[in-house]
């Protein structure tokens, strides 16, 4: 036990003494290990954060899912369901019947009439450039600010508004509770946490090929070294604890430098959203087996990579003997991963229904990770196909084939952020295409419903309101649901002037007094009573002369026959019969998103409760996901060039002695160079070649998975390749233009 | 009196070149043998196999009774601890250590506390005229100096046997004395036996007697066994 101590206080010895050289060392591995250790704690942080916010959202729960209230200490509470550049925004109207009716988490009181509660975020929106239109929306004094314990997360927009009106509009928009807390209806599912495996599996691939990288770096150095400590007694174990001893100091900086990252980005997390999930810091929250399970996962890892690092090393005491690699090109090993992959993925290749998503995340991992032994066989397959050239060439093609593992393994990492950049890219332009494709031209562009009863002259208002919008047209239709028990497609009559029909339905000529029927000629419909249940009301005869027409457009896509009535021709509906809408529906010439912001101030306005519906996106759904994914790699590539950079380093100190002997029998520098120059670009173009293949038939599933037609965006593939080899290439020159002079020095030959 | 190291028929060679054939070796304890003979001739190889460093490719060395060969590394590992010291051409120092801190460290991998170590240490340094250099690390020394913290630490762990191959052969002459008057000196003082490798006929003559190794055969005019 003591000698155990002894050898790795030396080891801790000979880490701290090791000069710049050793201070240089030191860093690298525990910047390796810091950022490593930040990202495991902060995906070790997701099961807490999904929780936290999942506590919140359900501790102001208000959905009583249909279930009646009677009036007491309760509350009357209506959803307005408003958006904002597209956020949503969880927007609540409330009115207490009683003193002492309990109030939502997060208020101190209940806001009088028109007054307002509003989140943080949503105060700065108001406060902001465009705050005016937003202010339409939600047109209340703010009186306060929610708690946190009343908002999912520090970016949520939300409000409470004291509204009275509310309490005369039950069962039409609003409803009682007796407390908030009701559990929510939707569930967080499994996808957040397989995609956080996900995110873990990918991020550990390249923090173990930079730990890798880093720990390499500089062991021909410590061999040597280790070599005079062999001479004078050590034996191999005791030189595998002295090397163990000196990596778990850079590991030990690593991991508390890697703390302070994640409590750095911890402090930060309430400033990020993305897709509506944002979090506070205290949400922020290793679980804490896994926190001790990325320790010991770390502190092993960096064990296993120092020990791994002596494979084909024998340090000796008469100096390091580097055992010549005897490559096994064998390729049946190497076909298990994608096979597997193939053979998970195949249920979703052919479309199948009900595939299970961890099943395909499965395999679509292990279709990335399988690039890692494939690459290496590759290569000197390539090497082999390509015609004989220079010298460079030469000796560069002669290491590729004797050991391609040494030659790609910095390049692995690489290769498989790429495949996936590009799966992922190419799905997200599919997508983003297919958004913009899909906009139905002759549809609107958005929806607006309302209840009420409403004569002709006041839904041609209500048209007009909206009309108000530079570039818009709308037309206001009623809906009234024909009673039919027997029938599960709904049928209705639908009420509006020819400019209003005209939108949900083909009219070949109309004129007020018009009226046509789709699905067939009829004489006369039943009106539903509009109870909670089916019953029979008001029979109305349809007119004689109606004329033949087809429903158009998205809303009205399931339903059944149906009479259309312009004004004149629907005095036999009777005034006292609540049609089951009214919808305008609202066309604009303009971009969605540049006029979704008035739109919904014009219908807050004339009914808080009206639900806005946008048929075309006010935003593209996946354009922060692509930012994201291109923030994301961005990260994932510089960590890659901090890996290359260190492995180039490393492969060139241990090749120092041959360029020096290839320099020394009279090979010019630039032959040196070009040598090692095209055994990094080999490995580099080959991966890549590969990873384009694998990305684009990984994003092609990806699109069909998702029902997005198969198309694959130029830009797409060649951005994230361009970005790999361009950085796999710089690194290389950089390292090698300024230690050319050095690895093709002779007068040190001696000395080795 | 028998001998404590002996080495017989060693045969080594790398790849078809033959660096050893029938090379034998016997060292008495406390007595210094010069193993001389042309570059290239098999004299180191001669030394590293005696020494346990290499693996002949047949015949046998035996120190103290005992078959190197049959040892396991860790035996070998604590063999090179205890009882045998090496001073090399080029020291063999690690760089990253003070000189004090090399001086030590056989002591050190052997379980001494690291005071007590060093304190061993220190004082064969003072003995070798380096007290005032305990804390310079190697690149701060003179070739003359590392030689002699070299020497120190083959003596720390009180060797039986020193192998020393070429001590002085990076030195001026006037280093070198120096190195070997000390070397000398001490192997005398505390009765180890030196196998001592070198090509100068001044060197050599420090020993008490000499072989000559030549095409890997040695040649011992002495006949010790």
């Amino acid at each position: 036990m003591r000698r155990l101590r002894t050898e790795l206080a030396l080891g801790f010895r000979l880490a701290f003494a090791g000069g710049r050289h050793g201070a240089v060392r030191i860093a690298m591995v525990a910047s390796a290990v810091a950022i490593g250790t930040a990202a495991l704690l902060l995906a070790a942080s997701v099961p807490t954060m999904l929780d936290a916010r999942q506590s919140r959202s359900e501790a102001r729960g208000d959905n009583t899912a249909g279930e009646d209230r009677p009036a007491g200490r309760t509350v009357v509470v209506a959803a307005v369901e408003a958006g904002w550049h597209g956020d949503d925004i969880r927007g609540r109207l409330l009115w207490p019947d009683a003193p002492g009716a309990p109030r939502p988490p997060g208020v101190p009181a209940f806001p009088g009439d028109h007054q307002m509660y509003a989140s943080p975020a949503l105060q700065a929106a108001l406060a902001g450039p465009d705050g005016g239109t937003l202010r339409r929306q939600m047109p209340y004094r703010v009186v306060g600010t929610i708690g946190p314990d009343g908002l999912s997360g520090p970016r949520e927009l939300a409000y409470y508004a004291g509204y009275p009106r509310v309490r005369d509009r039950l069962g039409q928009g609003s409803w009682r509770v007796d407390r908030f807390g009701y559990p929510a209806v939707e569930e967080i599912g499994d996808g957040p946490y397989i995609l956080s495996v996900t995110v873990l599996v990918t991020l550990l691939l390249p923090i173990v090929i930079l730990l890798g990288a880093a720990l390499r770096f500089g062991t021909d150095r410590r061999d040597r070294r280790l070599a005079a400590i062999r001479l004078i007694g050590a034996d191999h174990r005791a030189v595998l604890r002295i090397a163990l001893g000196e990596s778990l100091v850079a590991t030990g900086f690593g991991l508390a430098g890697g703390v302070a990252l994640y409590l750095s980005a911890r402090e930060r997390a309430a400033a990020f959203d993305l897709l509506g999930f944002s979090v506070y810091p205290a949400d922020v929250r290793p679980v804490p087996v896994l926190a001790l399970a990325t320790v010991v996962g770390v502190l092993a890892l960096s064990a296993a990579m120092a020990v791994l690092g002596f494979r084909g090393v024998s340090i000796e005491p008469l100096g390091v003997f580097r055992q010549a690699a005897h490559w096994r090109g064998r390729l049946w090993w190497r076909l298990i991963l994608p096979v597997a992959g193939v053979a998970l993925l195949y249920p979703a290749i052919l479309g199948l229904p009900d595939v299970p998503e961890d099943r395909t995340g499965l395999g679509v991992l292990l279709l990335l990770v399988s690039l890692i032994p494939i690459l290496p066989y590759l290569v000197p397959a390539v090497a082999r196909l390509l015609p004989h050239g220079p010298a460079s060439w030469q000796l560069a093609s002669e290491q590729l084939r004797r050991n391609p593992a040494g030659s790609t393994r910095a390049v692995t990492g690489i290769v498989v952020a790429v495949a996936g950049a590009i799966a992922l890219q190419t799905f997200f332009a599919a997508a983003a295409n297919r958004a913009v494709d899909s906009d139905d031209p002759g549809g609107p562009a958005f929806l607006v419903q309302f209840t009420g009863r409403q004569t002709p002259a006041a839904m041609r208002h209500r048209s007009a309101l909206f009309e108000q919008v530079g570039g818009v047209t709308a037309g206001t239709v009623a809906q009234y649901v024909v009673y039919d028990p027997g029938n599960p497609v709904p049928e209705f009559v639908i009420v509006g002037d020819c400019a209003a029909l005209s939108q949900v339905a083909a009219l070949s000529r109309c004129a007020d007094g018009d009226a046509f029927t789709t699905g067939g000629p009829r004489r006369s419909v039943t009106l539903d009573a509009g109870g909670s249940d089916p019953a029979p009301g008001a029979r109305i005869a349809v007119p004689h002369d109606a004329r033949r027409a087809a429903l158009i457009g998205p809303y009205l896509a399931n339903a059944g026959p149906s009479v259309l009535l312009t004004p004149a021709a629907a005095t036999a509906v009777p005034p006292d019969v609540d049609p089951e809408f009214v919808d305008t529906g609202i066309f604009t010439s303009k971009e969605p998103a540049a006029v979704a912001g008035q739109l919904r101030g014009v219908a807050a306005e004339i009914d808080p409760l009206a639900l806005f519906t946008s048929l075309a996106p006010e935003t593209d759904f996946y354009a922060p996901l692509g930012s994201a994914l291109t923030v994301g790699l961005a990260l994932l590539l510089l960590m890659m060039a901090v890996g290359l950079l260190l492995d180039v380093a490393a492969r060139l100190g241990e090749r120092r002695r041959v360029l020096g002997v290839l320099a020394a029998i009279g090979a010019r520098r630039s032959t040196v160079v070009w040598s090692v120059l095209l055994q990094a670009i080999a490995p580099v173009l080959s991966g890549l070649a590969l990873a384009s293949g694998v990305g684009a038939g990984l994003g092609a599933l990806l699109m069909r998975m998702s029902a997005v037609p198969v198309r694959f965006d130029a830009p797409a593939i060649l951005g994230p390749a361009a970005a790999g080899a361009g950085l796999a290439l710089a690194t290389t020159v950089v390292v090698l233009l300024p230690a050319a002079g050095w690895v093709t020095r002779t007068d040190k030959l001696r000395y080795e | 009196m028998s001998a404590l190291l002996v080495a017989e028929g060693l045969h080594k060679a790398y790849g078809k070149t033959v660096a050893l054939a029938a090379a034998d070796l016997a060292v008495r304890a406390g007595e210094i043998v010069s193993v001389m003979g042309p570059s290239g001739s098999g004299k180191s190889t001669l030394l590293h196999c005696a020494a346990g460093l290499t693996r002949p490719g047949a015949g046998l060395v035996r120190y103290a009774g005992q078959d190197l060969a049959q040892l396991t590394d860790v035996r070998r590992s604590a063999l090179r601890r205890r009882e045998f010291g090496f001073v090399f051409q080029f020291g063999q120092l690690v760089p990253e250590l003070t000189a004090v801190q090399n001086v030590a460290l056989p002591l050190r991998l052997d379980g001494v506390s690291r005071r007590a170590a060093e304190r061993r240490a220190a004082g064969w340094m003072d003995r070798l005229g380096l007290a005032d250099k305990a804390a310079a690390r190697p690149g701060e020394l003179s070739g003359g100096e590392q030689q002699r913290v070299a020497v120190a630490r083959a003596l720390v762990g009180g060797p039986k046997v020193i192998f020393a191959d070429e001590p002085t052969g990076a030195l001026d002459s006037v280093a070198g004395e120096q190195v070997m008057d000390l070397l000398n000196d001490a192997a005398r003082d505390t009765g180890a036996a030196v196998v001592l490798v070198t090509h100068d006929s001044r060197v050599a003559a420090y020993a008490d007697r000499g072989i000559v190794v030549r095409d890997g055969r040695s040649f011992d005019p002495a006949g010790v066994r």
